[in-house]
């Protein structure tokens, strides 16, 4: 069963182009709302309500594509993808209701089934109870969850709240774009078809936990923007620039070679495209690299902004705990741009 | 002789893939191959210096690309013809390709008839090798007193773990744990029906009884 062939996309390239999202939502504006943290205005990974002193609300949605022809794993997928939002906002989820697009007649009905179960082991994982959903009959397969979470209103990680002096802590190798779209083309070595799902259906909960017991100023979660898309969020609107040290950045295997043949998927072109004028010293990498740093990802790892002191405990904690995180780069001062070095 | 290919209208990465099956498939000097939008001109420029083209030719009118180069034997050889290129020196696979194939199917806790010590051995032994397999089967089905194996053994629900984090299947059937009363202690594996094992029975491209 090629359950890929049941959409035109390769995961997470079915998302709406930044630049597209941005003609759309562009000065769409609704009243204030004082205990709003956080809505669509601003591009956080979640929208944030607060609740009273100690809680706030965090709620997100997120449904693809399938990216793996595996049903039991494209579930896990993305259950952990959408659980993900709430992991980069510093919280904890709380409900998860399922978002389902399905082929009725096209697909066996069990395939759902499958989908499902592979859903709820990363829910059980997250302790994060499902508590409904809704389907459609849909020609294209989609899948995915909108989540809720709870947070302290006074630890919200938003995308861009630099300080100054921060490290920047990467959890997830980078290529699942290009694994993917080479696995679609059945290019895909098995072995870097290992790393990546086993990369997507990692929950970032791990390493949220652990940012969450230090002081992190600004916290993502890497996903279709790719990782200097994301890390241009991240110095949006600061007084501050994101240096990103292109040769510490890790990538799954075998991705410089899918790069090199072509296999590049279309939404890092849209990410090139939009973000490349926020980047300052392109030349500093070749065209093959900035198409692995702009490779869409799926259920990809935290990107945090850590005051710099406490960097290395928590690359260390992190290792201990299993998360193959790595230092990837600093803040410096500038103008919101993100610097390849 | 010159190949021409027509990929408009088609998603990545499917303009890169024909264009190395055309490649690869040798007889031909030249290739021309045809693309309605900017990312899969790129990739296919990408794909073709990839396999040694020096200038491939982009002529482009409006939104549809042609490009066009010269073929020779040594890029018929790097797109995958002859010998495989560098990136797929492994069997292409997908998720479900890999763990494609068989339904491996238990009846019993133990293989054959005979003594039973020796065949409780044997099926330890037998789910061992399988959890050592790189390439192991797709489904285990557990049935009667296989059920067992799941539920009530230790070590071979030891076993049967570390096959299910390879992504395999298993699949115990409820009506069967249930008369043995054994369903609190299932410890591998998902509570099953008959309606999932014989879709998994039909859907298999072999089912091998082993025990």
């Amino acid at each position: 069963m090629n359950l890929t062939s049941f959409s035109r996309f390769a995961g997470c390239g079915a998302k709406l182009g930044p630049g597209l999202l941005d003609e759309a939502l562009c000065g769409l504006s609704q009243r204030e709302y004082p205990d709003l943290i956080a809505d669509f205005r601003r591009s956080e990974d979640a929208g944030v309500l607060r609740l009273n002193d100690e809680q706030a609300l965090i709620h997100t949605i997120d449904f693809f594509p399938p990216i793996v022809d595996d049903p039991l794993l494209y579930g896990r997928i993305a259950a952990a993808n959408a659980l993900s939002d709430v992991y980069a906002m510093g919280g904890k989820p709380c409900t998860a209701v399922a978002v389902v697009g399905f082929p009725v007649g096209a697909l066996d009905i069990a395939v759902l089934r499958r989908m499902m179960e592979g859903g709820l082991a990363a829910l059980e994982e997250a302790d994060c109870p499902l508590v409904g959903g809704h389907s459609i009959d849909d020609k294209e397969l989609k899948f995915g969850y909108a989540v809720t979470g709870i947070v302290h209103p006074g630890r919200v990680w938003l995308n861009n709240a630099l300080a100054g002096g921060e490290s920047i802590i990467l959890t997830k190798p980078i290529g699942t774009g290009l694994v993917t779209t080479a696995a679609r083309g059945g290019l895909a070595s098995a072995e870097a078809l290992a790393a990546a799902c086993a990369g997507m259906g990692t929950l970032n909960r791990k390493a949220s936990e652990i940012l969450q017991r230090h002081e992190v100023h600004a916290c993502t979660d890497v996903t279709g923007f790719g990782l200097l898309g994301h890390a241009c969020e991240m110095a949006a609107d600061t007084k501050f620039n994101v240096r990103i040290l292109t040769d510490a950045v890790p990538f799954l295997p075998a991705v410089r070679d899918y790069a090199a043949m072509g296999l590049v998927p279309e939404g890092t072109y849209r990410n090139k495209s939009f973000r490349m004028r926020f980047i300052v010293n392109t030349k500093h990498c070749g065209d093959d690299d900035l198409n692995l740093l702009f490779d869409p990802q799926t259920s990809g790892g935290l990107l945090a902004a850590v005051a710099a002191k406490q960097a290395d405990a928590v690359i260390a904690e992190m290792h201990e705990a299993g998360v193959p995180a790595a230092l990837v780069g600093a803040t410096v001062d500038g103008a919101g741009m993100v610097e390849l070095a | 002789m010159k190949k021409s290919i027509d990929a408009k209208g088609l998603a990545c990465p499917q303009p890169v893939i024909l264009s190395r099956k055309t490649m690869a498939a040798g007889d031909l000097s030249e290739i021309e191959i045809t693309v309605d939008n900017d990312a899969a001109r790129e990739n296919v420029v990408r794909f073709l210096k990839f396999t040694g083209a020096t200038d491939p030719r982009v002529v482009s009118a409006g939104s549809v690309h042609t490009i066009t180069t010269g073929v020779t034997a040594a890029m018929v050889a790097k797109a995958g013809g002859g010998e495989p290129a560098p990136a797929c020196e492994e069997e292409p696979q997908t998720a479900t390709q890999q763990l494609s194939g068989k339904t491996l199917f238990f009846s019993a806790d133990q293989i054959g008839r005979g003594d039973e010590t020796l065949g409780k051995l044997l099926v330890k032994g037998l789910l061992y090798t399988v959890s050592e397999l790189s390439r192991p089967p797709k489904t285990l089905v557990f049935m009667n007193a296989g059920v067992r194996l799941a539920a009530e053994r230790v070590e071979t629900i030891e076993l049967l773990k570390t096959i299910e984090a390879k992504g395999v299947e298993i699949l115990v059937c409820g009506t069967c744990l249930d008369y043995y009363h054994l369903k609190e202690s299932l410890g591998a594996g998902h509570v099953s029906n008959l309606y999932e094992i014989t879709e998994r029975f039909l859907s298999s491209a072999d089912v091998v009884t082993v025990a």
